[in-house]
């Protein structure tokens, strides 16, 4: 069943056009994440959802019905669109205790929704806290109670704005946990907005990308990070060297070898892209051979190591990572020989 | 593709009518339409007077108005500046209770120390008497002594209750400017006042001294008593002694390009300051210990204008009282009080309760120009009052007019004027003049909460006016009451609108003070105006903590 459905939507401000005619869907139970730079247009499509923004061109369905469409004169206010929005700066209210806060939205004698706050109060571990104000818990207690301050009075689609962005990176992962399971528990659809690759990756069923107002990309975290249509995709979710070269012969020829190029003509100027982890070094002991290279800088982060190694020739201005997994760590100045499989490789046009 | 035109004209459309958005327009109509009132009148025919003035006394007003302003703004900016360096650079004996006694001037209206002024340095008063007893003088040709009733007079009473508008933005600047800046100073071996305090403050000092002025330009009851002929007792001769409030619109229209401009000048300084202010925590420069003689340079400096703006006075009005008059509370002295107080309390609660509605729904109602109009409607205190009261009293009249205009063509009740004249008046154009105190706290408070949180409210299955209710008025019951508060004793002080909106026998603390005082027996009216001061202390102890607040976090 469709949750939130957005069609054809586009929304200017002023003269600047921040989104340009995104379609999506969620559907019940479902996480989809929109992922993009800042500035992509993201948050105001989350906007137009709620209807904090007004709609200007194209449609939003909750549920299948209509709550926005310009066209046909139909634009329902935020408070009768049954949305849950977490903010991203949580938009606590201060001067309600954290139980005032969770139960702001629900009909004062919603006796089973109030019971329902307490029992998730307890499970998150705030119970204790529920009497007091938002300003004396932590970051993370305060993601939690706007957490459950949005799903509380059971909207129909559920609206999460940068919800992570305000953590430190160590409580981050297991509130990313916690939130997960909540979600999972009230089974709804879900449409959450997110600077952070990794972060979509982890939590979604499926990704969008965005890109300057566009949707360029959808598909699972798989998908995204192993089959990118494009440069921007492929270097927006992780990092990744990027050769410019040429076609010869049907063959994209670099440094780290020649790969397959088809659907480019003789000649094509494009670029190759290829992620750390898919370059495999061994060590050798020549050094006149190609695919060859000295190791500049070779450095353990946690059980990887990430060796940098130069490209001949552009006098140290192109240097290119490899991420190893096992405990290859080459000394600096030692030669080590790369190998690329194919299929690891993304060739785009310039 | 979408062309960016199309999205143009769907922006325009976004403005919605809806009860809120009604509502304010009424409001911001109510505000408003008196300072256009003034400018349609002014273009009336007055009959030849404006010509007469013109050709007679308005060049006078013009240049009265000119000198005091100017005279003031020196006055205050050399009070303000260098009592506000002193307590902030110096660490000397007594500097904490200077830094907020230097604010107590503040607290007395202008009218009030030109009335105790003139009392006491009058030929007859006891400063002369004194005098002549000492020295055994006889007549007035047996001496000089400079005329108090005098441009010069005028200056340095007003200046020397009017400075601590500068004090106070000189001093909060010279706090906020970070040590590190005046560190640099030191190793440069500069002058650190000259060359770092007072370039960085400028524009903050420039925004306090506009202020001065404004209040100058506004001041009736010290010209008044004074005959000082400026634009505003202009305005109030022309419309009472001549009657014509047409002539009295049009130098009012004239006295408004002299706002206008100081208008200008503050805005630019403001606008220039918030880059100037960090936001940041910043280390404040710690203030250098000093001891003998030049703690009692320090003392002058900062001792003369609070024994001249607020101990003198305040003693000899309390002398009055302690030589036994207006120490009965006479019926008409309560009267008088509780006329004040119902009218100051009505004031801050109208102008409280209107600047929140109308700032809230400029911030979330869709409309573009509406913040604009907002604050435009917001800016009355920037009018002297005589203007506004003309405003008022033709926006009255012409109300009258046109329903007496009905009633009288179209049914058989005959209507006998209702706007033109009475209390609701006098509370209307209080209430317009001081929405700018009631506009400041509200958005100040505004803009420390959130944006999100009406949305949450929103997004959560409530109203706008539920957001309002149960949100917004418990998180700004501070800036309510602090709003509140100045309105309150600016209300409580209120002079030329009262005089001339009033109905007859309408008194207030302010008008029965300028009743005796004019009749040369202030002294019947220590108490009163003693009560006009203290209420005044209000505001000023609040602004004091307030600032120490901020400066602490």
């Amino acid at each position: 069943m469709s949750g939130l459905s957005l069609k054809n939507i586009s929304h200017a401000f002023i003269n600047n056009q921040v989104v340009k005619d995104v379609s999506l869907e969620v559907r019940q139970g479902e996480l989809v994440c929109l992922l993009g730079p800042s500035g992509c247009g993201k948050t105001t499509l989350l906007r137009i959802a709620a209807g904090l923004e007004k709609i200007q061109i194209g449609q939003v369905c909750i549920e299948g019905k209509i709550v926005a469409d310009l066209e046909k004169g139909i634009n329902h206010p935020p408070e009768k669109r049954g949305v849950g929005l977490m903010f991203q700066d949580y938009a606590l209210f201060p001067h309600l205790s954290v139980k005032n806060n969770i139960i702001f939205g629900i009909e004062y004698n919603d006796q089973e929704r109030i019971n329902w706050s307490n029992q998730a109060l307890e499970k998150i571990g705030l119970k204790h806290h529920a009497h007091e104000y938002p300003h004396t818990l932590s970051g993370g207690q305060q993601q939690r109670v706007a957490l459950l301050r949005a799903i509380a009075p059971r909207p129909k689609i559920l609206l999460l704005d940068e919800p992570f962005s305000s953590l430190d990176m160590t409580s981050r992962l297991q509130i990313r946990n916690q939130t997960l399971d909540i979600l999972k528990q009230t089974n709804i659809a879900t449409l959450m907005v997110t600077h952070d690759p990794e972060e979509a990756m982890y939590m979604a069923d499926q990704i969008l990308v965005m890109n300057k107002g566009r949707i360029i990309q959808v598909g699972t975290p798989d998908e995204l990070y192993y089959k990118p249509n494009n440069a921007i995709v492929a270097e927006f979710l992780g990092p990744i060297n990027k050769l410019i070269t040429f076609v010869e012969n049907g063959k994209a020829i670099t440094p780290l070898g020649s790969f397959i190029a088809p659907n480019f003509n003789e000649g094509d100027k494009v670029q190759v892209l290829i992620r750390p982890e898919c370059i495999n070094l061994s060590d050798t002991n020549e050094s006149k051979e190609n695919k060859i290279f000295k190791v500049v800088t070779s450095r353990m982060i946690g059980g990887d190591s990430l060796i940098n190694f130069n490209v001949p020739g552009t006098n140290g201005k192109q240097s290119i990572q490899a991420r190893m997994s096992d405990d290859f760590q080459p000394t600096i100045g030692s030669y080590i020989k790369t190998e690329v499989n194919d299929k690891d490789v993304y060739i785009y046009p310039i | 593709m979408v062309s960016s035109i199309n999205f143009k004209e769907r922006c325009s459309i976004n403005f919605k009518l809806n009860i809120w958005v009604v509502v304010w327009i009424v409001l911001a109509t109510i505000l408003i339409s008196p300072i256009i009132a003034v400018f349609i009148a002014a273009m009336g025919d007055s009959g030849g007077l404006w010509f007469h003035l013109y050709e007679t006394v308005l060049l006078r007003y013009v240049i009265n108005t000119l000198i005091l302003m100017t005279g003031v703004a020196l006055l205050a900016l050399l009070l303000g500046v260098s009592s506000a360096w002193i307590v902030v650079r110096y660490e000397f004996l007594g500097r904490t209770a200077f830094q907020w006694m230097l604010l107590l001037p503040a607290a007395v209206p202008a009218y009030i120390i030109a009335y105790v002024y003139t009392d006491f340095l009058d030929f007859s008063g006891p400063f002369q008497k004194l005098l002549r007893e000492i020295f055994d003088w006889q007549f007035v040709n047996d001496y000089w002594f400079p005329e108090v009733r005098s441009m010069g007079g005028a200056i340095l009473l007003m200046g020397s209750v009017l400075y601590p508008y500068v004090y106070i933005m000189s001093r909060a600047a010279f706090l906020l400017t970070p040590a590190s800046l005046f560190e640099v100073g030191f190793l440069c071996k500069k002058n650190i006042f000259w060359k770092i305090a007072l370039p960085l403050a400028r524009p903050a000092i420039a925004a306090g001294v506009a202020l001065t002025m404004m209040e100058t330009v506004s001041d009736f009851g010290t010209v008044e008593y004074f005959a000082i002929e400026t634009l505003t007792l202009g305005i109030f001769n022309v419309w009472l002694g001549m009657n014509s409030l047409t002539t009295a619109a049009q130098i009012s229209a004239f006295a408004f390009l002299f706002v206008i401009s100081l208008l200008v000048f503050e805005f630019i300084n403001r606008s220039r300051q918030r880059f100037t202010d960090t936001t940041q925590k910043s280390i404040t420069l710690p203030p250098k210990t000093i001891n003998g003689s030049r703690t009692f340079i320090c003392w002058i400096i900062c001792g003369a204008p609070i024994l001249f703006g607020f101990i003198i006075p305040v003693l000899i009005l309390l002398s009055f009282v302690f030589q036994g008059y207006s120490i009965v509370f006479s019926q008409a002295i309560i009267d008088a009080a509780y006329n004040s107080l119902l009218l100051a309390v009505s004031i801050s609660c109208l102008v409280m309760l209107t600047a929140f509605f109308m700032t809230s729904v400029s911030k979330f109602q869709e409309g573009f120009f509406i913040p604009k109009i907002t604050a435009i409607a917001s800016s009355g205190y920037a009018f002297p009052g005589t203007i506004l009261a003309v405003g008022v009293a033709i926006t009255g009249g012409s109300l009258d007019d046109s329903i007496s205009y009905i009633t009288t063509n179209f049914t058989n009740i005959s209507f006998n004027g209702f706007f033109s004249s009475g209390i609701g008046l006098v509370v209307i154009a209080c209430m317009i003049r001081f929405q700018a105190i009631g506009y400041g706290a509200i958005t100040s408070g505004l803009g420390r909460l959130p944006n999100n949180m009406m949305h949450a409210n929103r997004v959560l299955g409530h109203s706008f006016g539920y957001g309002l209710r149960k949100v917004y008025i418990p998180l700004l019951k501070l800036s309510f009451l602090a709003g509140g508060l100045l309105v309150f004793v600016d209300g409580m002080k209120e002079l030329p609108m009262t005089l001339l909106l009033r109905p007859f026998n309408f008194e207030t603390l302010p008008t029965f003070v300028y009743q005796y005082a004019k009749d040369e027996l202030l002294e019947e009216a220590a108490m009163p105006a003693l009560i006009i001061i203290a209420t005044g202390l209000i505001p000023t102890i609040v602004m004091n903590s307030v600032l120490n607040r901020f400066l602490r976090k």
